[in-house]
């Protein structure tokens, strides 16, 4: 725009200049040439009045003329020139100037050289004795005159042209500066020019109409990100080519990428085959994938659905952490399938006794035997199952706490009281040592928990050994302690006791009677009181088991 | 004009990535199916000969035409011709993907010695330098790119273990049964390897703009 404005008032101004100088030169011209015309004439009469009255002679001795003066006889033949010898000269008869002055006294004539571009004016006058005075001036015709003007003409025009161009450049700056400095984000308050007002003014509703979406937009996906940021579930949503449309934190956290990776392809922050299959796959199937993950040793379950009616419009992944119910899933299945063995194992030696019995192929007085092994491994199995029940209510947690008052020397005297025939057998005694002051709690899972413990020391413990239960306070902190001198367990096994159904001894002849839920009751009994379990073991020298309750019990 | 450079530059860039995805897939694949002794699953692998060989075709056609119509240059032209010679590599390292698929549909399970069992650490340390040289072009990584060159010579160790053991197989029970199939996938994986290296070594060019095996 600017260009233009300018080759505008640039040409119009040079055409003007021009135009003007043209007419001023013709005028001017016309101007002299009736000038010259007249001091000729003028020149002519004063000399053919002097030549009338003082004679012929004044000419003659008067050589400096500023005109070429010439005399012609009546005949045509030149008498007289002060410029050419008359001799050479022709007649002049047949000239128009001299054949006007011989019939009406006087005459003129205008010859023009076009070799020469030169212009003569010619005047005659009839003198008094008949010959003919003539006088001519020679001036440059009008394209001399230019000619010889140009070069003052050139510099004028170039000065002009330097004029006109710097005024052209100046103006067309000055025009367009207004638009130039237009606040494109505030067009109404800039001031310009009444043509633009309809203009800025659609520009700034729209300026207005545009920020209102951004705000809008901006806000939208605000929500959404501070939505999405608090997830815990990784989310990435992808547009049909692949780009990330948006990664909230999670998802940025588990595949190692920051804020820059919005609106870079998925690729560069995952290439692995379940990514592959987002891309390869068939574009018109829409329905829901679900595939598994591991990273960094968590496992992750990935969605992935595509997003789009008929066409493709992008991918939603989600991706969520399963690393823990998967864990509890496994768990779970080994305990049912332990919880399964376990409690078919005395069904199957309830099963076996009754056939033998009932088939009558049992020697008449040994059913005795089989009768007692068909109620010890029934006795067995409820207690397995009593087991379970407390476990599981323990697990549950719902049990309230029974507001009784629990005396640990009693109790503990109350079991190895219990206890007294099984240690006998084995010639185990059984020593309490210390006191612990008496405080509420619920009495069965307090016993269960230091009956489980006395239990296995004497079912662990070597023939003719000693189980000592140490009761003390320490630190404000309830300390149960039972050790025996057994063979204690090996390290790599210690990690793994607490876990239900676990034995140490693999072999499922046993030994040693027990359902293998024992130590998980008082791991669980432990937790119940607020408190926890340890071990202490050294393989051939015997193990210690460690109770600790915090003091939040109140003594009474 | 920058826009429709940078679109090419994408899609050059997510074809680059899909073969070299494809391909690292295909070597795991591979050897679970070795392992798993599941025949079907290196057929299917192996199915994907032509496909494999087309991509390689495809992101040669999108580099020239980027050249030819684009006409990159400084870093962009630097990435173009780099991404050219890498996917020769990655092409071998396709077919070898392939081949090896072709060699576990034939495998004679009685066979199944301590080189066997050092074949497939081998393989899985190769997918690792796989997965490592892919990940070093995506996020052109110098450290990356430098890892990978150094495990190298792990492999060539790991190349003359399966040899040595397969010969130590050989030597101490002449009857017992010895697969040649194993050093021939030893040695496919030790090139694999190699053309990792040269991946990395184009990356490292990427990056630094120094050729491979010039030395200033």
């Amino acid at each position: 725009m600017k260009y233009r404005i300018f080759w505008s008032i640039f040409c119009v101004s040079f055409a003007v200049m021009l135009l003007s100088c043209a007419a001023m030169i013709y005028l001017a011209q016309n101007t002299v040439k009736d000038n010259s015309l007249k001091s000729l004439t003028s020149f002519v009469q004063s000399l053919a009045t002097s030549i009338n009255t003082d004679g012929i002679d004044i000419v003659k001795n008067k050589i400096q003329f500023p005109y070429r003066v010439t005399l012609v006889n009546q005949d045509g033949s030149v008498y007289f020139d002060n410029e050419a010898d008359p001799a050479h000269m022709g007649n002049h008869l047949e000239r128009k100037e001299i054949k006007e002055a011989l019939q009406q006294g006087h005459g003129s004539d205008v010859r023009i050289s076009n070799t020469l571009s030169e212009r003569t004016d010619y005047y005659a006058l009839k003198l008094k004795n008949g010959q003919i005075l003539r006088c001519s001036v020679t001036a440059s015709t009008l394209f001399q005159g230019m000619t010889t003007l140009l070069s003052e003409a050139l510099v004028i025009l170039i000065f002009a042209v330097l004029v006109s161009l710097y005024l052209a450049v100046h103006l067309a700056r000055r025009i367009v500066s207004p638009l130039n400095e237009l606040d494109l984000d505030h067009p109404l308050d800039s001031e310009i020019y009444d043509e633009l007002t309809p203009l800025v003014k659609r520009l700034d509703s729209q300026q207005k109409h545009i920020n209102e979406q951004i705000l809008h937009i901006k806000r939208q996906r605000e929500e959404l990100s501070a939505v999405t940021a608090s997830m815990t579930e990784g989310l990435v949503i992808l547009n049909s080519k692949g780009e990330i449309i948006s990664i909230n934190r999670s998802a940025r956290k588990l595949l190692h990428a920051d804020a820059s990776a919005v609106g870079k392809s998925f690729l560069n922050l995952d290439h692995s085959s379940y990514v592959l299959e987002l891309f390869d796959g068939d574009s018109h199937d829409f329905s829901a994938k679900r595939t598994s993950i591991e990273r960094d040793g968590q496992i992750y379950d990935i969605f992935i659905s595509r997003v789009g009616n008929e066409e493709l419009l992008g991918y939603a992944l989600i991706y969520v952490n399963v690393t823990a119910s998967r864990l509890a899933e496994a768990q779970r299945r080994e305990f049912t399938a332990n919880v399964s063995h376990e409690l078919k194992t005395p069904l199957q030696s309830i099963i076996g006794a009754a056939e033998l019995l009932e088939s009558g192929l049992v020697r008449q007085g040994d059913e005795q035997s089989f009768y007692q092994k068909i109620s010890r491994e029934a006795a067995a199995l409820v207690r397995m199952i009593n087991d379970i029940i407390l476990l599981s209510r323990l697990d549950e947690g719902k049990v309230k706490e029974a507001a009784e008052i629990l005396d640990p020397q009693n109790i503990c005297a109350e079991i190895s009281k219990t206890l007294h025939d099984k240690a006998k057998n084995k010639d185990i005694s059984i020593n309490i040592h210390g006191s612990l002051e008496k405080f509420t709690g619920n009495y069965r899972y307090f016993y269960e928990m230091i009956f489980n413990l006395t239990d296995n020391a004497i079912k662990y413990g070597k023939e003719h050994g000693h189980v000592t239960i140490n009761l003390k306070e320490e630190n404000s902190e309830k300390v149960i302690m039972v050790k025996d001198d057994g063979p204690g367990i090996p390290q790599e096994d210690q990690q793994r006791i607490f876990e239900r159904f676990y034995r140490v001894d693999k072999s499922h002849s046993r030994r040693n009677e027990g359902t293998g839920l024992g130590l998980s009751i008082v791991k669980r009994a432990a937790k119940f009181f607020g408190g926890d379990v340890s071990v202490n073991s050294q393989v051939g020298k015997g193990t210690c088991f460690k109770v600790v309750i915090p003091a939040s019990k109140q003594n009474i | 004009m920058r826009k429709k450079l940078d679109e090419q530059f994408d899609e050059l860039n997510k074809q680059f990535i899909l073969l070299g995805s494809v391909c690292e897939k295909n070597l795991g694949e591979d050897f679970a199916a070795l392992k798993a002794r599941d025949r079907e699953r290196a057929l299917y692998v192996f199915n994907q000969k032509y496909d494999l060989a087309n991509r390689s075709r495809d992101i040669e056609r999108l580099c020239l035409s980027l050249i030819l119509r684009e006409q990159p240059v400084a870093s962009d032209l630097r990435l173009v011709s780099a991404v050219l010679k890498m996917v020769t590599d990655l092409d071998r390292i396709g077919a070898q993907g392939i081949d090896i698929a072709e060699i576990v549909t034939t495998y004679d399970y009685t066979a199944t010695g301590p080189s066997f069992d050092l074949l497939l650490k081998m393989a899985e340390s190769v997918r690792q330098i796989m997965h490592k040289a892919i990940d070093s072009f995506v996020r052109l990584d110098l450290h990356v790119a430098e890892d990978v060159l150094k495990s190298d010579d792990g492999i060539d160790k790991y190349f003359m273990m399966v040899k040595q053991s397969i010969i130590e197989e050989m030597s101490h029970s002449p009857d017992h049964l010895v697969s040649l199939d194993v050093l021939l996938m030893a040695k496919y994986l030790e090139r694999t390897a190699d053309h990792c290296c040269n991946i990395a070594q184009w990356v490292l060019y990427v990056i630094t703009g120094k050729q491979p095996g010039v030395s200033v």
